[in-house]
């Protein structure tokens, strides 16, 4: 590599953001496929397993978009765009010696995570990694670390030219006040839901950025037992040493999709009707909740009561009343038509449509479309025989975050 | 005018942020149901509660802790004791932050108010619009000349919560319940009690591991979410045998202020303290 430029930079916190979003939904993927009641099979011993590898990993996958919002905060800081796009599942890396890749959760698929969190120091054959393949020609990192490491080497080399490097709006970035993180207590702020966000003013801040994100990922000499790695160690260690051994997880197929371009590709259409409709409200969502957070971690002159109805919409209630409880219901649901003992999922798909808005009204009129379309969705599907009973619950949120967005940004309210 | 005080524990069974509402079991939040209970309700209990757990299997319930005419205290008082109720399923109404839009904005709806005591019973609700009494929050989340009123203030902390529950150290109330909790997993043999405490003490022993859920269960242990506002729907007075002494006025409002605090998600209870003003007029 030259001379580190700002250009530089931006490409491998790109990078990093894609990377951080798509180890996130592999893990929530993995996580809602995971039984939730003794009637699925589960003794009530099991099933306090269960939930605690469920809680284990959901922690995980926060802190997982902890990372993303704070490298999103290092682009804005120097002048980039946030990064809120990941490929379409499955797809190749070069990172792990294997695919990112949406699979329920079993013994194989949390030995990839473990690799996926591998400590540098930890030899990849101990973490449960693939050969690595050859370094493709212009490739700058192999691993995670190296990739963070890389970052780090720039960043200092950088700020140390004479040229400001910290050159974007403070405003623009998004810190634990505006996402509700900062729990208030005497002394102290932030690590509500385990999540620190803070903002990059300089190479401190920055470097004290990215300390976090490796350190929660790998850990810290001092820090061992919190470390992802360790937490996903603990997961195997416990699941592996179940007696008797159990399926923990639902029968969900592997990378589930509405469609498939090439039958190569490695998707699995789910041709179930009531999971397909299903599938169409996650995706909906997901992509809603998408174009809101490109909003809000690239505001421009919204205020700060119009911000927190922007986080109204996209950080909690999004993710947490509709991402989670379609992906949740989509894992009981059977994927296919006739039925054949495996079920359905959440796609995950980000679509290549997704884009920051960057005119204000007209990304708010947008985005109150957006979220007007999924509730029609919604409430259809809940209105089928047979729908799965929390469907209705969701569609109402759905409707009531409509109707807060509308009259928090000053649109007129019609019916969803 | 006649103030009954009152205070007790209380129960509610939820899931929390970042849990969906809905959780029926609560897993990434600081609440959870264990082996052998049912899914959450989300109800708050004021009486008779639903699988209770240890401290508070005995101890739950909100009653009249004292009663005033006209700022005199009246001694065995007939509603000294009485029991203090929230009438129709109530509900801390946040539902992930699509109600409100800050954290600690918790609103109660419905809230209808009963107190009842031998051969006595007062009840009251409080409308968000008296002159559509069947709206509910759903209808009236928006519309903040509404809601304002039933808007609660929060204090973190709060010294006066950590007197009424008698935690005055967190953390140690947590390591201390784990201890107990362990004590009792010593000479228990039901299995489903068994899976139960054991759910309970690992997630007390991930408070190392969850700084999250370490602090979010610290935070509802000296939360005060305080509450003022008048009870202004269709009030209920049954009092056959003249017990009261007097009449209460049924034309005026009624002033309920109390607060809801010191929850503790082990438990799935916190404390309540208030006081409920009424209109009196003594019998001649």
């Amino acid at each position: 590599m030259g001379k580190p430029d700002r250009s530089q930079l931006i490409s491998l916190l790109t990078d990093a953001a894609a990377l951080e979003h798509s180890l996130c939904c592999q893990y929530l993927f993995a996580a809602f496929s995971l039984k939730q009641d003794t009637a699925e099979g589960l003794s009530e011993e099991q099933l306090t397993s269960v939930v605690g590898w469920e809680r284990l990993i959901l922690s995980v996958a926060r802190q997982e978009m902890e990372h993303l919002g704070l490298v999103i905060n290092l682009l804005s800081a120097l002048g980039g765009a946030p990064q809120l796009l990941h490929p379409a599942f499955p797809y190749a890396t070069h990172l792990f010696g294997g695919e990112m890749a949406l699979e329920a959760f079993s013994a194989d698929t949390v030995k990839k995570f473990i690799c996926f969190e591998r400590p540098e120091h930890i030899q990849p054959a101990d973490a449960f990694c693939r050969a690595q393949p050859a370094l493709a020609e212009g490739v700058a990192y192999g691993t995670v670390g190296e990739l963070y490491a890389l970052i780090r080497t720039t960043l200092k080399e950088a700020a140390a030219g004479p040229e400001p490097l910290f050159i974007g709006p403070l405003a623009a970035q998004v810190g634990g006040g505006v996402l509700g993180t900062d729990f208030p207590r005497l002394g102290a702020l932030g690590g509500g839901y385990d999540v620190y966000m803070s903002p990059v003013t300089d190479l401190a801040s920055a470097m004290a950025a990215l300390d976090r994100i490796v350190e929660q990922g790998e850990g810290s000499p001092g820090d061992h037992e919190v470390s992802h790695y360790r937490r996903f160690l603990q997961i195997l260690d416990e699941l592996e040493a179940a007696e008797p051994p159990f399926a923990a997880a639902r029968p969900v197929v592997a990378n589930p999709a509405l469609a498939a371009d090439d039958p190569s590709d490695g998707v699995t259409v789910v041709s179930n009707p009531a999971a397909r409709e299903v599938m169409g409200v996650f995706d909906a969502a997901y992509r809603t909740m998408l174009m809101a957070l490109f909003r809000l971690f690239a505001h421009t002159d919204e205020s700060d009561d119009e911000l927190a109805v922007l986080r109204s919409v996209a950080f909690f209630p999004l993710m947490t009343m509709a991402v989670r409880p379609l992906a949740e219901m989509l894992s009981a649901m059977p994927a296919h038509d006739p039925d054949d003992d495996t079920t359905a999922g959440a796609s995950f798909d980000p679509s290549t449509t997704i884009a920051f808005l960057p005119h204000r009204e007209a990304a708010w009129t947008v985005i109150d479309e957006q979220l007007r379309a999924v509730t029609a969705l919604a409430r259809a599907a809940a209105g089928r025989p047979g729908a799965p009973p929390r469907l209705a619950y969701v569609a109402r949120s759905l409707e009531l975050i409509a109707r807060r967005f509308a009259a928090g940004v000053g649109l007129a309210q019609t019916s969803c | 005018m006649l103030t009954l005080s009152f205070e007790g524990w209380w129960q509610c069974r939820f899931a929390t942020d970042p849990d969906p509402t809905d959780d029926p079991r609560g897993v990434s939040g600081p609440t959870f149901t264990v082996a052998g209970e049912p899914p959450f309700d989300r109800t708050i209990r004021l009486q008779q509660p639903v699988a209770p757990r240890f401290p508070h299997e005995d101890d739950i319930g909100v009653s009249i802790t004292a009663v005033e005419n006209d700022g005199k205290t009246v001694a065995d008082h007939p509603l000294s004791g009485a029991a203090v109720e929230l009438i129709g399923d109530a509900e801390f109404m946040q539902r992930n932050l699509i109600y409100v839009t800050a954290p600690f904005i918790v609103m109660i709806d419905p809230f209808e108010l009963q107190i009842s005591g031998p051969g006595i019973v007062i009840r009251r609700a409080a409308l968000w619009d008296v002159t559509r009494p069947r709206l509910r929050f759903d209808d009236v989340f928006l519309d903040s000349a509404l809601v304002m009123p039933r808007v609660n203030q929060i204090a973190v902390q709060s010294a006066t919560v950590a007197e009424a529950t008698g935690v005055m150290d967190y953390t140690t109330a947590r390591v201390r319940r784990r201890a107990d909790l362990a004590a009792i997993l010593q000479r228990t043999t039901d299995p489903v009690a068994v899976a139960a405490l054991r759910k309970r003490i690992a997630a007390l022993d991930a408070d190392r591991q969850l700084e999250g859920a370490r602090l979010a269960a610290e935070q509802f242990m000296g939360m005060q979410a305080s509450y003022d506002f008048p009870l202004n729907g269709a009030p209920h007075v049954t009092d056959e045998a003249g017990a009261l002494g007097g009449v209460i006025g049924t034309s005026q409002l009624w002033p309920v202020s109390f607060w809801l605090g010191g929850y503790d998600v082990d438990a799935l209870c916190g404390y309540m303290r208030g006081t409920l003003t009424l209109p009196f007029h003594p019998s001649r």
